[in-house]
């Protein structure tokens, strides 16, 4: 009973809110008397919730109706725009995914049965945390997307001279009929919702109600991201689009200017499937809906029939989620490979790796850990570089998953973490394709994980893993690296000049602890103008108060006569013998065997690859051609380079040293010439199960 | 050239820098002629203007123009590249001794014609002025009020010329870059606050903070700039223009601009011995292309490369042992003997190194001689100088003539020849402590020695009487502390009084009004007197000095008792005593005398004295043991006794 | 070191003006390219011929030698204008030796000659005769072949350049610029390797891309990557030294080198004027540092804690060049002592 008092003064609270016309105020007191009438009378029922008395709350419910489709339909045009806006704006998919948990973090809180409540409060704290934690990230990651938006929009605008006008329109049509048809079978939904709602016990609404606040709180921070998202990105966007005006000579207004990229939006969606679009749509609704809610959530009614739409759509949506990911990748790859072909044609079979693009796509799916999602964003980003750095930021992240995982119901422990460790690793790799330590570390995980008993604890596998893992960070790369650094040390003698490429974790602890050994020699960095490793290698010896030297690659033939040893770093060793490194290090191999200076290639055994590669050609990573832009002058004469079909920028990231070229490499184990690198992976293979 | 005279581009180049961060080496001659990496900075400056479009130059020297004159003459008898292009008018008046006069002085003469380029003779750079000006120009077209544009080179917050140098905190207007603030600090000072004025947020859009500009003492002027000058007399130097205006900008409807140059573009200024020697290390780099070694010269390739940065003369002479490690440049004729070692060094013509001479970071001009295993490190050294055997230099400044005599150990002094008048004595003794700068410039730290060197500075009255704190501030060294200036005040005030046998009652009025005028606690003042007495200028050339010292006292001793009352006091006038044997090398030793002339004068008693002698002996400071103090409290503890037996 | 040494002070004001301010205007850099430093040393020499005061041509040689010298002392590293001056002494040796043995091709010489040969024929030494007159006739023609030098390379392109090959070059030069421009028809497509001076490649990117040339613009590290794929590498030098070796912008040597380690022909582009009868055997001849910013920005803090190199050019030994592309056609490194020998004279090698 009291329970009803409640319920009404919400209701009167939330109107309070949502200033309501007098007529509906009466109309909705009608209904609360109402439904409390036939709550006292038909007190028993409610109780055990029958299912068969709905009857008069049918009646009920229609003269609450005219309020909510009305303030459903106005939402879900904002809704049409707003997505056509994030469609505009290429990370549409994240903040729309972001509804879509909201939401359905809505559903088990607010369904709240008197059993499932504490266990669906927990989760929903937990997915809030992620939500909020996903949001900041893409806080951040809105900066670095900007440029590549801008090589997409403007991409569009090349294909989008073609899509003729009464397509666009098409597509703007049934846009619409299709948001409309929508609401119409979200008002039907709703009805037999609320018709199981009404049937719910008062005590447990209370109930319900109190647990829904903390949601509530959360939709709406998540609601206020996303708005902020989308206007930062609408507002690059427009700035795009008049760039691309320009450029294309486009002649149209900003206005129409934009239809044709909603249309082409549309085109690009029209390539999924009706099913997908349709769980978009529920997905938009359904997160306004929670705004809504959140506005007047003393509706317990409507609320109720949220909680029941939910249900309904609830598995639907799940994997919708992720075949929605899935097939957004592909795109892009077709872009970009339309874009190179005319230009660099020899390089297509190559995966561009654009990192910026790969953040677009973000796939915030709600079973990934946050620490793999946080790893996959500083991979794409290239915050993380360096096969070492990367290899430890792997199972760093990894021993958070294993640490957080939770083993479902009556599933092998062995099995459960496989699937969860693929998902995770397939995300990672389509970041940033994995290094050679990577596969490696992922191997003797794997490796560790089928040898852990059917039968095991979950939480001594955990804590065997760990360890593992921990053993592994310690043994193949922090003491094999002390090892490689004494081997190297005693092959630098006073006074000579040591000349290294690029930057490399393991050459500068060679450097560092070598000049703290007090062998008196002077090292020669190398580095190019487009990555700026060799300047942050040369600032930490400089710190380590080394004495240097530093030239562009295009001196390394000056400087060449003067020095006594080429000391490399690696990111792989073939299989074949051949060394994959960062881009220029065959440059100095080459000179150094031409001047007859040893080199030799400093290798942790993690990093021997069981992989064959004869020329740079058959893999390689394609960086940032942003990147061979000079930053400093701003009116360089590349800046436009996309327009100009002629014209490309070719950013390699590694090339392939074949094994003639050097004289030996130093691993943990010995001094070895490279041609032993098999031999050495048979005996790990034996020993460490990859 | 003579017909457009409108778009011939003018420069006005100021060759003092009017303040004394570059003496002792900058007394006679002027600055201009400085060499820097063996080419005198003149030299650079017209170079680089003729690279950068100047047409016409008006070199304005105060200090030994005819000097500069012959210079010039002599450029265009051998005929150096800039000779041709570019007419140079060379403007001299002993009287102005601050920037603020020169500009008077230029706008009086009304040489001036259009917008001009204002640069430092100081100045090294490489960049283009034609079209700096051009944008200058344009800045002007927009906003009719803009007086002068700033010019600056953006560095790493960590290089060694912004840490050497006074940082400058610069906000502006990130569109218009319109300077809204602009603050300079000592050199390594610790305050870490910035106060940024609200409106100056509020009425702009976007602010641009800077904190990592470099000087470049290059300045693009409006024809408004002269006016300004003459009209508020109070301009001293740049940053007191730069105040000036910006304080008042609606009154003098005036305002300021600044300007990054470019990445490959360089430009720095010689403010004191520290940038100038990484300046000339920055030369020797070619950072500073065209401008090289060999600029002011019209043959090139008389250096031969020796790698790792060694330029050698071909005519110079080296021993097959030597070793020159990096950045070295020697001059023509100059023998370097065997197992010399030389590191970042820059050896002038027709010297001579001995053998086992260890040289490092040291800038040694020509006709030096230094004898075999001396070790000599961060020091210049002057021209005509000999350095006997064995002798040991960090951190010395020798001016030109001087001899160093065998197995001497100097850390941080200044020496010069014997025969100079009294101001750069004053100088001397007061810098004595400044060439600590110089020993931490290898290791990075060193504040409160540069700090120290700071006050040395600028306390150091040298020609330019009392122009020299505000001057200095033009270049290199901030504002001095109170104390300090009042120091310097009462040393001068007690030595016009001594020489003109005042009387002491007005010298003690001045005293205590300069007191009030810097508000010195009682205590510093009787420290401070009784230190001014003790440094007063006539001890310091005084044959004998002892006798000398009893004269001052005789003459003083009404000012000493005026303030040498109380128990404290005498303490105050004690540790005075003891300071300044420290410090003014002419005393050392004599503390004992000093004391006993101040008890015979009843200025002190022997309680003070024996407790301040207690406390000495606690702390133990190094006059302490000296010979003369322990005589004296010998004899102070008989006297006392005997006094007491013959009761 | 030759024994006209003694007489370098016979220049007039006038003319030691002139050569100051050429020297000043190739400094400061308002001269430049190595056509137009050519053109100017020409001009410039003429200039000292016309207003000589006495015209025999052992002063003519003097004089002009003087003028050598200065420019060679106050410009070590501009072997071009050395050259030019040469030629100009070859120029004046021949027309002497002309004149010393009046043989029978005279008589079939223009009228005007024969007058003006008429009292030297009496006359046993021909130094009072007015050489100006035919030595301006070689200088024009000198000037001349500078004009066409460039059009003559790139009319050879197409023989050079077969369709739809990847050529690779180096930094950036107008010559290499217009030669791939004139191989027009048969597309070839460009990977152009940025040099220190990346700014100008990235120029010269543009403007052949624009001109419909398919241009991929890579750093000089990607170089030892790419090389495989390549069919040609065409570069333009500095100068080609006796013997055949080669004075090329800073990192040549690594891109040569790795064309030599694939086996990819290396094509020099270098027009007559630049042939210079020198030797050199080292990296450090006729080499300087260039300005280090190329490498690293002086604001960077490390730049004043470490020493920071940058080389003007790189010296390629002629073992790493195929084939230079002259004027008169193409011709290996072996050869190219055979043209000096033409162009010079022996006793000019030392100016």
């Amino acid at each position: 009973m009291e329970g009803q008092h409640k319920l009404f003064n919400n209701y009167l609270r939330a109107h309070c809110k949502t200033k309501l016309t007098a007529s509906q105020r009466r109309r909705l007191r009608r209904k609360t008397l109402k439904s409390s009438k036939d709550c006292k009378s038909k007190d028993t029922e409610v109780c055990n919730g029958k299912k068969n008395h709905i009857v008069p709350n049918g009646e009920l419910y229609l003269n609450v109706s005219p309020i909510l489709p009305l303030n459903i339909i106005n939402s879900s045009n904002k809704i049409v725009e707003l997505n056509t806006k994030l469609c505009d704006t290429l990370n549409c998919s994240s903040p729309l995914t972001k509804n879509k948990i909201v939401v359905s973090n809505m559903e088990p809180s607010s369904e709240a049965g008197l059993s499932l409540k504490s266990r669906d409060d927990v989760k929903a704290a937990r997915e809030a945390k992620k939500l909020a934690k996903q949001a900041k990230k893409k806080g951040t990651t809105e900066i670095q997307t900007k440029s590549e938006t801008q090589k997409l929009t403007t991409q569009k605008g090349q294909d989008l001279k073609n899509p003729s006008v009464d397509e666009v329109d098409r597509a703007e049509k049934e846009n619409k009929e299709k948001s409309l048809h929508m609401i119409k079978e979200i008002k039907s939904k709703l009805s037999d919702a609320v018709v199981h709602a009404s049937s719910k016990d008062v005590s447990n609404v209370t109930v319900a109600e109190n647990l829904t606040v903390n949601d509530v709180v959360n939709t709406l921070k998540d609601i206020v991201n996303v708005a902020k998202n989308v206007e930062s990105v609408t507002a690059i966007v427009k700035a795009m689009d008049v760039q691309k005006q320009v450029k294309n000579e486009v002649k149209k207004q900003t206005i129409n200017e934009k239809t044709p990229d909603v249309g082409e939006k549309k085109m690009e969606s029209d390539g999924k499937s009706k099913a997908e679009l349709k769980a978009e749509r529920r997905a938009k609704q359904e997160a306004q809906r929670a705004a809504k809610q959140a506005q007047q959530q003393a509706k317990e009614v409507q609320q109720k029939s949220n909680v029941k739409t939910e249900q309904i759509k609830e598995p639907g949506k799940k994997e919708d989620v992720a075949k929605e990911k899935s097939p957004k990748p592909k795109l892009i790859e077709k872009k970009v490979k339309s874009q190179s072909s005319q230009k660099c044609n020899w390089f297509q079979h190559l995966h561009t790796e654009h990192d910026k693009e790969a953040l677009r796509d973000l796939a915030i799916n709600s079973n990934l850990h946050p620490a793999v999602i946080k790893l996959g964003v500083q991979l794409a980003s290239h915050v993380v570089t360096g096969s070492n750095a990367r290899c430890i930021a792997l199972l760093d992240a990894l021993k958070k998953m294993v640490r957080d995982y939770s083993l479902p119901a009556k599933t092998e422990f062995a099995r459960g973490l496989e699937a969860q460790l693929a998902a995770s690793l397939s995300f990672l790799w389509r970041m940033r394709a994995p290094s050679a330590s990577q596969v490696n570390a992922i191997k003797h995980f794997r490796h560790q994980l089928t040898q852990l008993p059917n039968n095991v604890d979950e939480f001594d596998a955990k804590k065997k893993l760990q360890e593992e893992m921990d053993r592994y960070i310690r043994e193949q790369i922090d003491m094999a690296g002390e090892a490689i650094s004494i081997a190297v040390r005693n092959k630098i003698s006073n006074g000579d000049n040591i000349l290294t490429y690029g930057c490399s974790s393991l050459i500068e602890r060679i450097l560092r602890e070598s000049h703290e050994a007090g062998v008196q020699y002077r090292a020669v960095v190398v580095g190019n103008r487009v990555s700026h490793s060799a300047r942050e290698m040369l600032r930490r010896l400089i710190a380590a108060g080394v004495s240097c030297s530093y030239v562009d690659i295009s001196a390394l033939s000056f400087v060449m006569k003067s020095i006594n040893k080429v000391l490399l770093g690696a990111n792989a060793l073939l299989v074949n013998g051949s060394v994959l490194g960062a881009v220029g290090t065959l440059q100095a191999a080459l000179v150094a065997r031409a001047h007859n200076v040893p080199v030799l290639v400093a290798c942790e055994t993690h990093k021997f690859s069981d992989r064959v590669q004869t020329d740079a050609f058959v893999y390689n990573e394609i960086g940032d051609p942003e990147a061979l832009i000079d930053k400093s002058d701003e009116n360089s004469l590349l800046k436009d380079w996309r327009s100009n079909p002629n014209l490309n920028l070719l950013n390699l990231t590694y090339d392939v040293t074949p094994a003639s070229l050097v004289t030996a490499v130093v691993t943990e184990l010995a001094i070895l010439p490279c041609t032993s690198a098999p031999v050495v992976l048979r005996f790990k293979t034996s020993e460490y199960g990859m | 050239m003579e017909g457009e005279k409108e778009n011939v581009v003018q420069a006005v180049v100021i060759m003092d820098l009017f303040n004394n961060n570059l003496n002792p080496i900058c007394t006679e001659n002027p600055v201009g002629l400085l060499p820097v990496a063996g080419v005198p900075l003149i030299d650079y400056v017209l170079e680089s203007l003729v690279a950068g479009g100047v047409g016409e130059v008006i070199l304005f020297s105060c200090q030994e123009p005819t000097k500069v004159r012959e210079h010039i003459k002599k450029c265009k008898q051998d005929m150096v590249p800039w000779t041709f292009s570019l007419d140079v008018q060379i403007l001299s008046s002993e009287t102005c001794e601050t920037m603020g006069d020169v500009m008077r002085e230029i706008d009086a003469a009304g040489l001036v014609r259009g917008y001009f380029i204002l640069l430092g003779v100081n100045t090294i750079t490489n960049v283009n002025f034609a079209a700096l000006l051009d944008q200058h120009k344009q800045i002007c077209k927009k906003d009719k009020g803009a007086a002068m544009t700033l010019v600056y080179k953006e560095v790493a917050w960590d290089h060694p010329l912004i840490s050497n140098n006074k940082s400058v905190f610069l906000a502006a207007d990130g569109n218009t870059k319109k300077i809204l603030l602009y603050n300079t600090y000592k050199p390594k000072c610790k305050d870490t606050t910035v106060s940024l004025p609200l409106e100056s947020v509020l009425h702009h859009s976007e602010v641009k903070l800077h904190h990592n500009l470099l000087d470049t003492n290059i300045a693009l002027c409006s024809p408004s700039v002269p006016p300004l000058f003459s009209d508020n007399f109070d301009f001293q130097n740049r940053n007191d223009f730069i105040h000036g205006i910006l304080i008042n900008e609606d009154i003098l409807a005036s305002s300021l601009y600044y300007t990054k140059l470019k990445g490959n573009q360089y430009a720095s200024a010689v403010t004191n011995w520290k940038t100038y020697h990484i300046i000339s290390l920055d030369i020797l780099h070619r950072w500073v292309h065209p401008l090289s070694i060999e600029s002011g010269s019209f043959y090139q390739n008389s250096y031969t490369f020796m790698g790792k940065h060694n330029y050698i003369k071909t005519s110079s002479v080296l021993s097959r042992s030597c070793t020159l490690q990096e950045d070295v440049l020697i001059g023509s004729n100059t023998q370097i003997s065997d197992m010399a070692s030389l590191t970042k060094t820059i050896i002038g013509n027709n010297s001579h190194i001995g053998k086992n001479v260890i040289i490092q970071g040291s800038h040694i001009m020509n006709n030096v001689v230094i004898k075999d295993n001396c070790k000599i490190t961060n020091s210049f050294i002057d021209c005509d100088c000999i350095i006997d055997e064995n002798s040991i230099l960090d951190g010395v400044i020798i001016g030109s003539g001087a001899k160093v005599n065998e197995d001497t150990k100097l850390k941080g002094n200044i020496i010069e020849k014997q025969q100079v008048n009294r101001t750069e004595k004053g100088l001397s003794k007061s810098t004595s402590e400044s060439g600590t700068e110089w020993e931490n410039e290898s290791s990075g730290d060193g504040d409160e020695e540069f700090i120290g060197f700071e006050k040395q500075w600028t306390d150091s009255e040298s020609c330019y009487s009392s122009d020299s704190s505000a001057e200095s501030s033009l270049a290199d060294s901030p504002v001095p502390d109170d104390t300090n200036i009042f120091l310097q005040e009462v040393i001068d005030s007690l030595a016009r009084g001594y020489e003109e046998k005042l009387k002491c009652d007005y010298l003690i009025l001045e005293i205590n009004s300069s007191r009030y005028a810097y508000n010195i606690q009682l205590h510093e003042v009787n420290f401070y007197v009784v230190r001014a007495i003790l440094s007063l200028p006539t001890l310091v050339d005084s044959k004998n000095v002892l006798v000398t010292v009893r004269d001052v006292f005789k003459f003083f001793h009404p000012v000493l008792v005026n303030y040498i009352k109380t128990k404290s006091s005498i303490l105050d006038c004690l540790r005075a005593v003891e300071d300044s044997c420290l410090k003014n090398d002419w005393l050392n030793g004599k503390a004992g005398q000093i004391i006993h002339l101040l008890y015979n004068a009843d200025v002190v008693d022997e309680d003070s004295l024996l407790a301040w002698y207690e406390d000495l002996k606690t702390d133990e400071s190094e006059i302490a043991q000296q010979k003369s103090l322990v005589n004296f409290f010998e004899w102070l503890n008989e006297a006392s006794e005997e006094s007491e037996e013959s009761e | 070191m030759s024994p006209l040494e003694g007489n370098l002070q016979d220049l007039d004001e006038k003319s030691i003006e002139n050569i100051v301010k050429f020297v000043s205007d190739i400094r400061t850099g308002k001269l430049q390219g190595s056509n137009k430093i050519a053109v100017a040393t020409v001009t410039l020499l003429e200039q000292i011929i016309t207003d000589a005061s006495n015209t025999s041509a052992l002063f003519l040689v003097n004089a002009v030698r003087a003028t050598g010298r200065r420019i060679t002392k106050a410009l070590p590293h501009e072997l071009i204008a050395a050259n030019m001056v040469r030629r100009v002494l070859r120029a004046i040796r021949d027309e002497q030796r002309a004149l010393a043995n009046q043989s029978s091709e005279y008589s079939g010489d223009s009228l005007q000659r024969l007058v003006l040969a008429a009292p030297s024929r009496r006359a046993t030494l021909p130094s009072h005769h007015d050489l100006r007159e035919p030595i301006r006739d070689h200088i024009a023609e000198l000037l001349g072949e500078l004009e066409a030098s460039t059009s003559a390379i790139c009319g050879q392109a197409k023989e050079h350049i077969h369709t739809d090959e990847l050529i690779l070059t180096y930094g950036s030069s107008n010559l290499v610029e217009k030669f791939l421009k004139a191989s027009g028809t048969n597309k070839p497509k460009l990977l152009l390797v940025e040099g220190p001076q990346h700014s100008e490649s990235a120029a010269m990117a543009t403007r052949l891309s624009s001109q419909g040339v398919s241009v991929t613009l890579v750093n000089g590290a990607a170089v030892g990557a790419l090389m495989p794929r390549v069919n040609k590498v065409v570069i333009g030098v500095r100068s080609t030294l006796a013997g055949g070796a080669v004075l090329g912008e800073a990192g040549l040597l690594a891109v040569t080198t790795a064309a030599r380690h694939y086996s990819v022909p290396v094509v020099v582009l270098s027009p007559l004027y630049k042939l210079s009868p020198l030797h050199s055997c080292d990296h450090t001849h006729f080499n300087a540092l260039a300005p280090p910013y190329t490498a690293m920005p002086y604001m960077s803090g490390e730049s004043a804690l470490t020493q920071v190199y940058a080389p003007m050019c790189d010296f390629v030994p002629p073992d790493h060049v195929t084939l230079f592309i002259t004027n008169l056609g193409g011709s290996s490194p072996s050869y190219i002592y055979r043209l000096l020998s033409e162009l010079y004279d022996p006793n000019d090698y030392q100016i």
